[in-house]
Order: C-alpha cells, then sequence, then structure tokens
C-alpha cells in the first residue's frame, strides 16, 4: 500500500504546516510536490486510496459547510483528518525509513 | 473556455457518471461530487500558474485513464461490501469496461494522429526543400 502510506505522511507533513483538515486536490498536489512528479495521483487511484484509509481508520472526512462553497461559488469539498491511528502510521514508517537510510548509506560506504 | 479543456472536463464528469450508475446513492454522489471539486480545484489551480489550457486537459486526461482500472475496481469492492452485486449491477460494470475500453481507444487514437500527423510535417518539410534544392 504505498499510495496509502504516501497519503498518510504527507496528510501529517501538512498537520505539521497547520493544515488539520485537507481535501483530495490538496493531497494530491502535496504527494506530487513530495516526489517531484510531473502528473497527479489519477483520480480513480487517489479517491479509492482515500476511501481505503477511512474504511481503516486512518483518516476521517466530513463535507464542508455548504455556504463556504456557495459563497465562493465553487463546487464543496470533501474535508479529511488523519486520526491518531493514522498519525501512529505516518510516524511509523517515517521511523522505519530513518532507520533504513543510515543502513543503506552504510552499506554504500562499505568497501567493496 | 478553450473547446480541448472543455470536452476533458465533460470525459471526466461523463466517465465518472458512467460508471457510478445504479450504485448506492451515498457513494454515486460522494463520488461525483469528489471528482467535481477536484476538477474545479485542478483547472484554478493550474489557471493561477498561467498553464495553458491545452495542457491541462491533457493532464485531466491522463489522470481519467490511468484511474479508470480503480474505478472499476472501487465500484466492485463498494457492490461487494454492500453485498449488492446482482445480475444489472454486473451489466453495468461490464458496460463500463467496454466505456473504458472506447474512452481508451479513442485517446489512442487521438494520440497517434497527432503524432502522424506531425511526422508527415517533418517529411513534407523535408521534401518540400529537397524540391528547392533540385
Amino acid at each position: 500500500m504505498p499510495l496509502e502510506i504516501a497519503i498518510c505522511t504527507a496528510a501529517a507533513t501538512l498537520r505539521r504546516a497547520g493544515g488539520d483538515e485537507f481535501h483530495g486536490y490538496e493531497i494530491a498536489k502535496t504527494l506530487g510536490d513530495a516526489s517531484d512528479a510531473r502528473l497527479l495521483t489519477a483520480y480513480g487511484t487517489l479517491y479509492r486510496a482515500l476511501g481505503r484509509l477511512e474504511k481503516m481508520g486512518l483518516l476521517q472526512s466530513r463535507w464542508e459547510d455548504p455556504l463556504i462553497p456557495a459563497r465562493e461559488n465553487r463546487p464543496g469539498r470533501r474535508l479529511y483528518t488523519l486520526t491518531a491511528l493514522g498519525e501512529a502510521a505516518a510516524a511509523d514508517h517515517r521511523q522505519a525509513a530513518e532507520a533504513a537510510s543510515p543502513r543503506r548509506a552504510r552499506r554504500k560506504l562499505a568497501p567493496a | 473556455m478553450n473547446p480541448l479543456l472543455f470536452s476533458a472536463i465533460a470525459l471526466v464528469k461523463g466517465w465518472t457518471r458512467l460508471y457510478t450508475i445504479g450504485m448506492d446513492p451515498v457513494s454515486r454522489n460522494r463520488r461525483r461530487a469528489e471528482v467535481e471539486s477536484d476538477l474545479w480545484e485542478f483547472h484554478e489551480d493550474a489557471r493561477r500558474h498561467r498553464a495553458s489550457p491545452e495542457g491541462i486537459a491533457i493532464h485531466m486526461f491522463i489522470r481519467l485513464v490511468a484511474g479508470i482500472p480503480c474505478d472499476l475496481l472501487w465500484r466492485f469492492e463498494d457492490e461487494r461490501d454492500r453485498a449488492t452485486i446482482s445480475r444489472r449491477s454486473t451489466w453495468m460494470t461490464a458496460g463500463a469496461i467496454g466505456a473504458a475500453f472506447g474512452i481508451a481507444a479513442l485517446w489512442a487514437f487521438f494520440t497517434f494522429s497527432s503524432l502522424a500527423t506531425k511526422v508527415n510535417a517533418v517529411f513534407e518539410r523535408r521534401d518540400g526543400r529537397g524540391a528547392q534544392a533540385n
């Protein structure tokens, strides 16, 4: 589930930057920026992954107050929040990546 | 609005409508509204960054085509979870798969025809130079 893990990590990054809630396009853009990808995650792939994460209890979602999109003349956003479980999953992944990276670096530096 | 961008938006909305037909209203309306919001945000963001309408349209089209297998899987999983797989929904899924192939074929046709036009233009330019040299 690399995309699901990437979404949790990106959501944790957004939270640290002060954004507790995010919408689908926002997370697609954050994922694209993080991986330097030229193309954003496909619609089907992204929304299926968000739904799966919600079912797993790693994300929660709600529709924003309908008055806001009406005032701003745009479609309503489905807002997602990282749950405590999602935050823990992102932290676990971060720790595992940090633990793996010095080992990988040491392997690279080891004489042949 | 640029016709290519208009077509890309219509195609994404049309495809979303098609693969959600006959689904549970909650899942169906949620998916349609989320895709519509994504299209709007993407268009506005790209416009703010002065992206060309053609570029935005192609990006939307690639996002659509690349996500088609997941769209169909999502529909299947949703119906399986709700235990509502019926003869009708099987036909709907088969129809959606057929339409997906149709979209992919259209995309391949337009991509290859535009490539062929470019290649022809290169050859014509080269032939023209050759004729002038003679």
